[in-house]
């Protein structure tokens, strides 16, 4: 289905409409987010497509994190953030009052920028999503860490020593030990912030690769400032100035005839 | 010959010349109570109960009173200065009331520690009706070193990255299972570190317990929280200000001097241990 789409231009046209209430997963409704008194997110609204990797492109400092974040609350941690507008997830606005955020949190995953995992062992780091959620069957756990680690392609590498401290992995080994972490809890949705701008070309190949594979099973929106990689990986781009969505579309339109001149600027690199 | 280099091994020499007389000063105390102290101790001394009207015998109950001092400090004021701390680092919202809170904790640290003494009198000795006892006594040396607890506790969470915090909750976890799974494991040492050095601290007090738990001689030894006890700091105040026989009064003081300081080292030491085996565990 996927595939056809993507070939047929002429389908595009006559199923747009359809499809978008089909598969929204997430849609996200004049959002604005303050910081003290900055306007970070300026009336943003985009949907976002299940099963299909959503990327947010921009300049430094434009509210890419602080929308990414948004969408599982993360910014809610943050003292002075004030957020207006609203976010459905399948179509339940998630900053109601009466919303669980521990839930919404448990469904909408996410990898940091910077990868931060516990000073535990690696087998440890993966376990603790599981038993904080009430998995206590050792053999289910073992399991899940398994499936996950391969999910996140690290399994062969650490498969020998998952007691060791996941601090004693390199840069790369745990960033995908966090991606690992943040899929064994099974969430629907996975928020990627910048998750390669530490790693080396090989590390974030593997982790592109990892992405493709992940959006059979996850609905995917990842934070990049790589223009290749955005090109690369995703279905759909949003892109971002100063706290404003400028223009979001399917990533093959953005990427060869964008509608609007400060995108094509910016994807050339004729810009800031 | 080059001015920056002749300012530089001024500069240095000026802080070196500080650092060695700390270092002097701090050896001088231990030496000058090591010599005087060391003639009278031996098993006898720190096994036995006074006799002859504190003119011969050992310093058990003084001992024995500190350390149950200590303890009960302990038990008050570290569950409960680690649990005020995490209320105003973590729950509380960071606003003017909690704000004045540490500005009241900082001014507490301040306050001259015989103040805490007759506070203890009047609340715990009396208000309270716990008497001149253990319990009053260990309460308001528990109270003298909640503000250190707090503090040592604060920082000890606030350099806790909030990567892992943000980690944790992303994965669903509850405000609570993040601190106690996630923040405390990682502030342990910390707290336990500061607050050790403030017990031990404490264990050299005289004042706040000098309305509020010792006596100068007991007969037996304190049998429970209620009992009255000797002490350490004032029992070596005692010897040296009471009592007809200095001749025979002080070399029991400088003995008791020379434990006193052997248990705060001792103290510190274990901070120390506890503070290095963590960090030898954790490299964030
Ligand atoms: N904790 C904060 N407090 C105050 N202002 C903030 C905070 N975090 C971000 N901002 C501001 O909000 C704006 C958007 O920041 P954000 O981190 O979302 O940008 P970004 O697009 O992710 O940038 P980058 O690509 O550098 O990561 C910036 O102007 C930033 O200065
Ligand atoms: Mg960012």
């Amino acid at each position: 289905m996927v595939i056809e789409i993507q070939n047929s231009k002429f389908k595009i046209k006559n199923e747009k409409e359809e499809k978008i209430e089909k598969d929204i997963r997430i849609s996200i409704r004049d959002l604005n987010i303050w910081y003290a008194n900055t306007r970070a997110v300026k009336d943003v609204s985009l949907d976002i497509e299940k099963n299909k990797v959503t990327a947010i492109i921009g300049p430094s400092g434009c509210g890419k994190s602080t929308l990414i974040r948004a969408v599982n609350r993360m910014n809610d941690i943050i003292p002075g953030v004030k957020v207006k507008g609203e976010i459905l997830l399948d179509g339940e606005n998630i900053y109601d009052e009466d919303v669980d955020v521990v839930t919404i949190r448990r469904m909408v995953g996410m990898v940091f920028q910077r990868s931060n995992p516990f000073p535990k062992s690696i087998f440890e780091n993966v376990a603790y999503g599981l038993k904080i959620n009430g998995f206590l069957r050792k053999k289910e756990i073992a399991e899940r860490i398994e499936q996950s680690l391969k999910d996140a392609a690290l399994w062969d590498e650490v498969k020998d020593r998952l007691g060791d401290s996941a601090l004693d992995l390199s840069g790369g080994q745990q960033q995908r030990l966090c991606i690992a972490r943040a899929l064994a809890v099974e969430p629907e949705v996975v928020l990627f912030d910048e998750p390669c701008s530490a790693l080396d070309p090989v590390a974030t190949a593997r982790i592109e690769e990892l992405i493709q594979e992940l959006k059979e099973k996850y609905t995917i929106v990842i934070v990049t400032h790589n223009m290749q990689q955005a090109a690369r990986i995703s279905d759909f781009c949003a892109f971002l100035m100063l706290g404003e969505l400028i223009e979001f579309d399917k990533t093959d339109k953005i990427f060869t005839t964008p509608s609007k001149k400060v995108t094509e600027d910016y994807i050339t690199g004729r810009f800031g | 010959m080059d001015i920056r280099k002749t300012k530089e091994f001024i500069g240095f020499g000026v802080l070196k010349l500080a650092a060695v007389i700390v270092l002097l000063a701090l050896f001088t105390i231990l030496y000058f109570v090591a010599v005087r102290g060391i003639k009278v101790i031996n098993w006898e001394f720190l096994t036995q109960m006074p006799r002859s009207g504190m003119t011969a015998g050992g310093i058990l109950p003084a001992i024995l009173g500190t350390f149950y001092l200590t303890i009960c400090a302990i038990c008050f004021a570290l569950p409960l200065g680690v649990a005020a701390a995490i209320y105003l680092t973590e729950y509380a919202k960071q606003g003017r009331l909690v704000r004045i809170i540490r500005i009241g904790i900082n001014n507490l640290a301040g306050v001259p520690s015989v103040v805490f003494g007759l506070f203890g009198l009047a609340v715990f000795v009396k208000f309270c009706g716990f008497g001149i006892s253990i319990l009053s006594g260990g309460l308001t040396l528990g109270i003298l070193i909640l503000p250190t607890i707090i503090r040592a506790s604060e920082e000890a969470l606030m350099v806790v990255p909030r990567s892992f915090r943000e980690a944790s909750l992303a994965l669903g976890a509850t405000k609570w299972q993040t601190i106690s799974k996630v923040v405390l494991p990682n502030a342990v040492s910390g707290m336990l570190t500061g607050s050790i050095l403030g017990i031990g601290r404490a264990a050299g007090e005289t004042a706040p317990i000098l309305f509020t738990a010792v006596t100068f001689y007991s007969v037996r030894l304190p049998r429970s929280v209620f009992s009255e006890v000797q002490a350490l700091p004032y029992h070596i105040y005692a010897l040296m200000t009471e009592g007809t026989h200095p001749e025979a009064q002080i070399p029991i003081a400088y003995g008791a001097a020379l434990v006193l300081v052997s248990l705060v080292l001792g103290i510190d030491l274990i901070a120390i241990i506890i503070r290095n085996r963590f960090r030898r565990r954790k490299k964030w």
